[in-house]
């Protein structure tokens, strides 16, 4: 869907067209799953809760979408931000040895070993340089939509993406 | 020339983005029928009504309207 397509079912929804919405469900729940679940330690189930109360916040609020400030799915993926915080506050802690194992498309099984000592570095990234590199590397934003996200400017996003990369190499050499 | 660790950092992000297939549709559908939004209604406010009967009222204004004609002419002659 093209950004047009996307405002002129948000403005469907609002006029009060209910199941229009869900063609943004449709458009938007792969990536939106992907980026929680990362955030939230690959764990899918919880994962998929989180994207779920998120789309329903995001129907509640709609008619707060500004297309001015921001594209619909930089405004989706700064509800999912703070939903997902929220959700690790109040997960108890948990072991990152025992990190589910993540249905991953090994092109070698010589990487095996290397995917799941950087899967293991991911997690154990500051939330800051995990959140910004989900961002930028896995979901491709740009910095400035990452920045706008994070409440945060392209320089620090940079910054965070950066060090982040570099935390991870590591993790493969050691390896 | 990109390193061997770059080169394997960029395929394990490759192998992350793949996309987990998602089937939220239906249940985050089903929430938002279920509690649809609140729908601001205008609020129909009723016209207050006096307390006293409307023909009262208006004989009180009258004789008031009267008893301050009365009160002028005397003064003036």
């Amino acid at each position: 869907m093209t950004e047009e397509e996307i405002f002129r079912v948000i403005r469907r929804v609002v006029d009060g067209e209910v199941e229009a919405f869900e063609q943004l469900v449709l458009h938007y729940q792969d990536r939106l799953l992907r980026m929680i679940a990362t955030l939230l330690y690959d764990e899918r189930r919880l994962a998929e809760d989180v994207a779920q109360t998120v789309f329903i916040e995001a129907f509640r609020r709609l008619e707060d979408f500004d297309p001015a400030r921001s594209r619909f799915s930089t405004w989706l993926f700064m509800i999912a931000r703070s939903r997902a915080i929220n959700a690790m506050k109040k997960k108890s802690p948990i072991l990152l040895a025992e990190l589910p194992e993540r249905e991953a498309h090994v092109p070698d099984p010589g990487h095996r070993e290397d995917f799941e000592a950087l899967d293991l570095a991911l997690h154990k990234l500051p939330e800051k340089q995990k959140r910004a590199i989900t961002l930028v590397a896995f979901e491709g934003l740009s910095y400035a939509e990452a920045a706008q996200i994070e409440f945060t400017t392209v320089g620090t996003m940079k910054s965070r993406v950066s060090r982040a990369r570099e935390f991870l190499k590591t993790s493969i050499n050691r390896n | 020339m990109p390193t061997s660790s770059e080169q394997d950092l960029e395929t394990w992000i490759a192998s992350r983005q793949q996309t987990l297939s998602a089937d939220l549709s239906s249940a985050v559908m089903e929430a938002i029928r279920d509690k649809p939004p609140t729908i601001t209604e205008p609020i129909t406010r009723p016209i207050p009504q006096s307390k006293s009967p409307s023909w009262l009222v208006a004989s009180g204004c009258l004789f008031a309207g009267v008893g301050k004609l009365s009160l002028v002419f005397h003064l003036a002659f």
